[in-house]
């Protein structure tokens, strides 16, 4: 059985947006519609590059009311695992692709009284689709745009001419910063605050917004984040008998991909839980890079999360 | 029948003064101002805390004087639970996100301060309950939709239709009601005993 099941696409147009910044439209291949979704939803795009297989989520960008197309955008990272240098240099209008269904691991609260969205760089993209979302319904909302020269504020200028002073723009070149503490300090109850950017304004938002009392149940973020690297291991499946290996670039969830072995995944940035797999043996240590587990999951060392968590250790044993 | 053990049966605790909030609002009914009365001293000095009381309640425990005289800085008491629960809903209605929001009382005091909380979008890390006091029931007629409040025993008259209601431990937190089916649909005339349940 398929875990996940994908979508075929072709690429309709590509657009630079910044110079680093290049979107994607993507149609289906059989045409016709493709499936519903809300602001905040992803999809996985399957990469298939020449020795490497990479699964890289983007999150949609465009308006929920138009099935025509999706739209990603996809920011180059010279220093990245090659999945951002794939979709530059190798996707060209008519490259056909396999998409995941959208999932959405990042939702507005329906029942929420005022949204504060706070977006740095290409972290605005689910924000775009949300902003569509809201400028629909009664929901009070506002934007905080963070970004570095003039030439990326184009996601930000474009929103600023539609939405006006829901939209506040902040270019880190000129020095120009979010003023988390007076932002949070000041909002009725009920109000829910979403950030997507570097982890770092994660951080430094949600750390002033608890200082201000925030519970958390009202802070919401996501982030993509490639899986670590580390040490190469060796990994046995103790149902299906088979052993694999796990080079050091390679997450665990890529290595057992790249066997044929269809394990269940969803975000692929350790916050969603599908892809949980039990722990047989182990010779070594669990390194976990998730926001899924609890305390007492790592400390039983008996779960891991294979889409950014690994082990150091020549093997490990896993019930699969 | 009733079922023990159902999920939406709601689940009580002992009030504890929250530190990560910045805001306190203490609302309590009845038997509900013991619960005040306990936390009086563990809360710090300089926390911003405001308390509404009322003392209508089933039992007739009024604790608005022993409230009064432990030094709050802002106590507000009200006749009714309805002036109580009004003053709470304008009290929300000029809160910041960081408020924390503490409800004791009956089950139905509780419930009813739940719903104007809903309407702020309060969620439970932002909201402690504790039950004291009568154990009463608010039910919901599913038949013809009148809740009747204050209901104690097992089988109760439908005063919106007239029917026998059993009442169930499935509870709506969107109507703060235990829901009521009719007790006799299968054979008419033919009832459970009567208990007092709920007392």
């Amino acid at each position: 059985m398929k875990t996940v099941d994908s979508i075929e696409v072709v690429v309709a147009a590509i657009e630079d947006v910044t110079p680093l910044i290049k979107r994607f439209t993507l149609r289906k291949i059989s045409g016709g519609l493709l499936p519903p979704f809300s602001g905040g939803c992803h999809v996985t795009v399957v990469m298939r590059g020449g020795e490497r297989t990479f699964r890289n989520p983007y999150s949609l960008l465009g308006s929920p009311r138009n099935l025509d197309s999706y739209e990603i955008a996809v920011r180059r990272d010279d220093q990245g695992r090659g999945g951002s240098l794939f979709m530059h240099q190798l996707v060209t209008v008519g490259t056909r692709l396999e998409i995941s269904h959208p999932i959405n691991l990042f939702p507005l609260s329906k029942l929420a009284r005022k949204q504060i969205l706070i977006a740095g760089g290409v972290g605005i993209t689910p924000v775009l689709a949300m902003i569509d979302d809201l400028s629909a319904g009664p929901i009070d909302w506002e934007l905080h745009y963070s970004f570095r020269g003039t030439e990326h504020a184009c996601f930000g200028t474009w929103l600023s001419k539609r939405h006006g002073d829901r939209v506040r723009l902040y270019d880190t070149a000129a020095g120009q910063r979010i003023d988390f503490a007076t932002l949070v300090g000041q909002q009725p109850l009920g109000t829910h605050l979403y950030v997507c950017g570097p982890s770092q304004m994660t951080v430094e938002a949600f750390e002033s917004a608890r200082a201000a009392g925030w519970p958390e149940s009202h802070l919401h973020t996501e982030q993509f984040a490639p899986p670590p690297v580390g040490v190469a291991f060796e990994v046995h499946l103790a149902k299906s008998e088979q052993t694999v290996q796990v080079s050091a670039e390679q997450s665990l969830l890529e290595a057992l991909e790249a066997a044929g072995i269809d394990a269940p995944y969803l975000c692929r940035s350790g916050a969603c839980g599908r892809c949980e797999l039990n722990v047989v043996e182990l010779d070594g240590e669990l390194i976990h890079n998730d926001h899924w587990l609890t305390a007492e999951d790592r400390i039983s060392g008996r779960k891991i999360m294979p889409c950014v968590s690994r082990a150091k250790c020549k093997r490990l044993v896993l019930d699969w | 029948m009733l079922v023990p053990d159902v999920k939406s049966r709601p689940q009580y605790q002992q009030l504890r003064f929250d530190p990560s909030g910045r805001f306190h609002l203490f609302v309590g009914q009845g038997d509900g101002g013991l619960a005040l009365l306990r936390v009086r001293p563990e809360l710090p000095e300089s926390a911003e805390i405001r308390v509404i009381y009322t003392g209508e309640s089933l039992t007739g425990c009024d604790l608005s004087e022993e409230l009064a005289g432990c030094g709050w800085r802002q106590l507000k008491v009200l006749t009714t639970q309805v002036a109580a629960l009004q003053m709470l809903d304008e009290v929300l209605e000029q809160s910041l996100m960081g408020t924390r929001l503490y409800v004791a009382g009956s089950e139905g005091f509780i419930g009813a301060a739940e719903q104007v909380a809903a309407r702020y979008n309060l969620q439970s890390d932002e909201l402690q309950r504790e039950h004291q006091g009568s154990s009463a029931r608010r039910v919901f007629c599913v038949h013809c939709q009148t809740s009747q409040d204050d209901v104690t025993t097992n089988i109760v008259l439908c005063r919106g239709c007239g029917r026998h209601l059993l009442v169930r431990d499935h509870y709506s937190r969107r109507l703060a009601a235990f829901m009521g089916g009719m007790a006799d649909a299968e054979v008419p005339g033919c009832l459970p005993e009567l208990r007092e349940g709920f007392g």
